[in-house]
């Protein structure tokens, strides 16, 4: 009896939890498969004959391959500067009693907490003086910049957790810094790697202030393009759902292949403290 | 951030004439900023929104993460449908639930009409609008505290829970006496990482209110954003920011004395290195 | 050296690389070719407009043009942000006429009644909406041509009127009245209310309280909103309120169109500039659309907000001529013409008062009798803050957080202490 209604309850904690998190997703889709009026339906149209026009207007545009093709290059690019320089200024970090280290690792952290508009403007008068605005290179820039400090952060929680005695015992076989690095730390830590990674890419992927003042026409990426289907005549709510979801594929693929080292990674990072 | 506290003692306006002579204007900016009802009321605006909605991410993000963690059959997939809020842009979360609470499209009023309730403009009553913010940021950022909740419970050691049970301690014993503990650094850490995001909040609101009713949902970026880049009073601006920053500062320099002097003297007791 | 001072000093210097995260990285030159006359503008119909006009003119022309759209505010966030910073690449300026006056301040733009005198006879200035030419004339100077047009007007649906035998308002109180009888007789809501902070609820509040006789200032030195006249519009506001929809607060202009295009409101007071939306696509109301002049107040005046956007030439071009050369060729009668399937918005009046257009697009009647009685807010350097100053407290007030007297009061010391600040 207890347990037949430990299952009901289970059932309904699952339910409720699949259609909170689903909802808006799942709105989004059923949006991006009607017309622009469908957003303001209400009861939403789930049942309906699905439209491709949206999509297939979308994938005709040049500018919208534009951002999305400059979406990917910017997040790989610079999700792997990220975890590579992160990695390894958290292993100096985690290793060495490199002078006023307490102190830099709360710079660190203390970057991540001055508003984003104290550091775009800066940057955008930097860019312009070094011909940086709207070119790849400026962006990746900016943004590894950005998010090196919380890579950092994590990779050195995941390198302390990892015992000295592992680099001692290369240091003893007569490896350097970056072999020991490479060969020795890394592979241990590799799930962690993978779960700053995705969680880079993520925030990467949907960053919208940066690119929004540092990039032009050139560089724009998707968060920029669909805040441009909203003007302030007109939402178009179509192209805003297909685009969503066009932008939700890469980053669900993503975590679908490193689900299995999401969770020990960020365990590594998380339980020391 | 040393041009920032330059900029913060000068009439900067970046919106006059190439070379308009600067003045240094002391700490009238300083001035202009703490008596301002603008900056007071963004900033209580800010605790009163995220401080509602970290606590409520923190019990809902540990609750859903034990519950993920128990064997169950689909528990990979419900872990990954249970991530999706946190991979949206946050654009589109903005305009969804804009959507979602409207009083005359809105989904939200057709659900509660479906069971006997009236109908309500969430985004214009001040006694719901910062609600129907916080319960937007709850939905966008729980998956992120429960991840991490989830990685933590993942790397511990079931050997306590198993004697607990045998000793017949039930679920709430079990929770406090020996998850709670084992989780809390990791709940330290969640918290810490969320508040320093929380106060970044900006895209969502936004879209969602553009900070009204009245300044009901101005928050500290959104203040920023109208002073630093609609009006570029630039000088006003990084003194909010300064004042911002070291007020941040301090309470993370509390908050990180606070972990070290506890991971130390957990490292004692527990008398490992 | 010591092995172990190589490491750290190794390891110093890679947390110094990751921190500070290579600063000083390659340099990649992307100014656009010097003949190439550059166009920031807003992104929407009489953008993409815009941008087809450029290739028309690509084809004939040796100077080639190049159009970059942005939303709204990023289009003056990179204006400003790019002279400021002494290197704007602009050559030809878009704008809302509300920033005319801070551009021309700071020195960004060229005056152009030397080009406009020269090519009078292909210009045509007469033919554009008179209203811009004196938004756009600052100090007797012509500083932008007008781009697209937009101003406030009177939407009604025809078959809900004459269901509830509702004639089209012509004063605000009949509007008030009209939206009361119109929601008791057919169901559907009154009419919209356009109360987004900041722009939008200005907008339209204004819209009202110039035909009370109220002023945002009277001489650009005291803000004189502290009026009766001032209250005495927000009250018939605050009396229309009940029967707009709920969400009125956080409504702007593309929200409270979709309420009026999906039947969900009877009446709407609107930009011109979104009628299409109404009258093609989707929309539930096509066939039903009335337009109308704005409804007057008690000064027997119609004074609907003036929104447009002009084309300026900037000061710190190589090439301003070019560049006049373009703006004067893409605003011309034909351009505007052409444009107008494509999204464009018409600022001439040749353009709004053709037969064809006008059976094309049955707006354009009631559009023109709007441009003609429109005001537009006061020319300052610095309407973005007043704006700031001005919208949170008469916010406040329409969701009855403060009272209506409180708001202004508040409303108006915020506007004088801004004003302050300003000398």
């Amino acid at each position: 009896m207890v347990k037949g209604l430990a299952h009901v309850g289970n059932f309904i904690i699952a339910i409720a939890l699949i259609v909170v998190s689903i909802y808006p997703v799942a709105w989004l889709i059923v949006v991006s498969l009607q017309s622009d009026s469908s957003a303001y339906q209400s009861p939403t149209n789930w049942i309906f004959v699905p439209q491709f026009g949206t999509y297939g207007k979308l994938f005709a545009d040049p500018s919208f391959l534009a951002s999305l093709a400059n979406s990917v290059q910017l997040a790989v690019i610079a999700t792997a500067l990220c975890v590579l320089f992160g990695a390894m200024g958290g292993y100096a970090l985690s290793r060495y009693k490199v002078p006023g280290a307490t102190g830099l690792t709360f710079m660190f952290a203390l970057s991540r907490l001055v508003p984003t508009f104290a550091i775009v403007v800066p940057t955008f008068y930097i860019y312009r003086q070094l011909n940086l605005l709207d070119t790849m290179a400026g962006l990746v820039l900016a943004l590894v910049a950005f998010q090196v400090p919380l890579s950092a952060l994590i990779m050195y929680r995941i390198f302390g957790g990892i015992p000295q005695s592992l680099d001692e015992a290369a240091r003893i076989d007569g490896a350097g810094f970056l072999r020991i690095l490479w060969q020795v730390i890394l592979p241990v830590a590799r799930p962690g790697l993978a779960a700053s990674a995705v969680v880079t890419f993520v925030l990467i992927w949907n960053e919208f202030l940066f690119v929004l003042v540092l990039a032009g026409n050139q560089v724009v990426t998707i968060p920029v393009t669909i805040a441009g289907f909203q003007t302030d005549k007109q939402v178009l709510w179509s192209s805003i759902a297909a685009t969503s979801v066009i932008s939700l594929i890469p980053i669900l693929l993503l975590i679908a292949f490193a689900q299995r080292h999401l969770l020990s990674g960020l365990g590594m990072g998380a339980v020391r403290e | 951030m040393l041009v920032a506290l330059y900029l913060s003692f000068t009439d900067t306006n970046l919106s006059n004439a190439v070379g308009a002579p600067v003045h240094n204007v002391g700490l009238n900016n300083y001035a202009s900023v703490l008596t301002s009802t603008d900056f007071s009321s963004a900033v209580s605006t800010t605790c009163w929104i995220i401080i509602p909605a970290v606590v409520i991410e923190m019990v809902l993000g540990v609750g859903i993460a034990l519950w993920l963690n128990r064997p169950r059959r689909y528990a990979r997939g419900m872990r990954a449908v249970t991530l999706l809020p946190y991979l949206l842009v946050p654009v589109v979360i903005g305009n969804f639930f804009r959507m979602f609470y409207s009083a005359q499209f809105g989904q939200l009023n057709y659900y509660l009409s479906l069971v006997g309730l009236p109908a309500h403009a969430w985004l214009t009553d001040p006694a719901t609008v910062r609600w129907a913010v916080v319960a937007l940021e709850v939905w966008h950022t729980t998956p992120f505290v429960a991840l991490l909740c989830l990685a933590g419970l993942a790397g511990m050691s079931p050997d306590p829970l198993e004697a607990s049970m045998v000793d017949g301690a039930n679920a709430w014993q079990r929770f406090v006496h020996i998850v709670l503990p084992d989780l809390l650094p990791i709940l330290g850490a969640v918290l810490v990482l969320r508040a320093m995001d929380a106060i970044q909040l900006f895209d969502e609101v936004y879209v969602l209110t553009g900070g009204g009713p009245g300044r009901l949902t101005s928050v500290i970026n959104l203040y920023l954003y109208q002073f630093g880049f609609r009006q570029f009073q630039i000088g006003q601006t990084s003194a909010a920011v300064t004042v911002i920053v070291v007020f941040l500062a301090a309470l993370a320099l509390i908050a990180f004395s606070i972990m070290r002097s506890r991971s130390r003297s957990r490292e004692r007791n527990s008398g490992l290195g | 050296m010591n092995r172990r001072i190589t490491t750290r000093l190794i390891a110093a210097v890679t947390v110094l690389v990751a921190g500070t995260a290579l600063s000083g990285c390659a340099v990649s030159a992307n100014g656009g070719g010097s003949d190439t006359i550059r166009v920031i503008a807003q992104t929407g119909g009489p953008g993409t407009a815009l941008a087809d006009a450029a290739k028309v003119w690509n084809k004939s022309h040796a100077t080639k043009v190049n159009v970059d759209l942005f939303d709204y505010d990023a289009t003056r966030e990179r204006t400003v942000l790019g002279f400021s910073s002494g290197k704007n690449s602009y050559d030809v300026i878009g704008m809302d006429y509300a920033w005319e006056k801070q551009y021309v301040d700071s020195g960004y733009l060229e005056p152009l009644n030397g080009m406009v005198k020269s090519s009078a006879k292909s210009i045509d200035m007469n033919d554009y909406i008179q209203a811009y030419v004196d938004w756009g004339t600052i100090d007797k100077q012509q500083y932008a041509l007008p781009w697209f047009g937009a101003v406030y007007m009177l939407y009604y649906r025809k078959d809900l009127l004459q269901q509830a035998g509702v004639e089209v308002p012509k004063t605000w109180d009949e509007y008030a009245k009209a939206a009361q009888t119109l929601q008791e007789k057919t169901g559907v809501t009154g009419t919209t209310l356009i109360g987004k902070r900041d722009d939008p609820l200005l907008d339209e509040y204004w819209s009202i309280a110039w035909s009370y006789g109220a002023d945002i200032t009277k001489d650009g030195k005291h803000s004189s909103m502290d009026s009766p006249e001032a209250r005495q519009a927000f009250d018939v506001w605050k009396k229309v309120a009940p029967y707009a929809p709920g969400d009125a607060l956080s409504a702007d202009w593309p929200a409270a169109a979709a309420a009026f295009a999906e039947g969900k409101t009877a009446m709407m007071i609107n930009f011109s500039d979104t009628s299409d939306s109404l009258i093609s696509g989707t929309s539930k109301v096509k066939d039903n659309v009335g337009f109308a002049p704005l409804p007057a107040g008690p000064t027997g005046k119609s004074t609907p907000n003036l929104g447009g956007w002009g084309l300026g030439v900037s000061a710190k071009s190589t090439h301003r001529q070019e560049a006049f050369d373009f703006v004067a060729w893409a605003t011309a009668a034909k351009q505007q013409q052409a444009g107008l399937a494509n999204g464009g918005s018409a600022s001439r009046i040749s353009v709004l008062s053709n037969p064809q257009n006008q059976a094309k697009y049955p707006y354009y009647e009631a559009a023109l009798t709007n441009y003609k009685n429109a005001v537009f807010f006061p020319v300052t350097s610095h309407w973005v803050d007043w704006e700031a100053a001005m919208a949170p407290p008469l916010s406040s007030a329409l969701n009855g957080q403060i009272s209506t007297d409180e708001a202004f009061s508040q409303s108006s010391q915020r506007l004088d202490a801004e004003i302050a600040k300003e000398k």
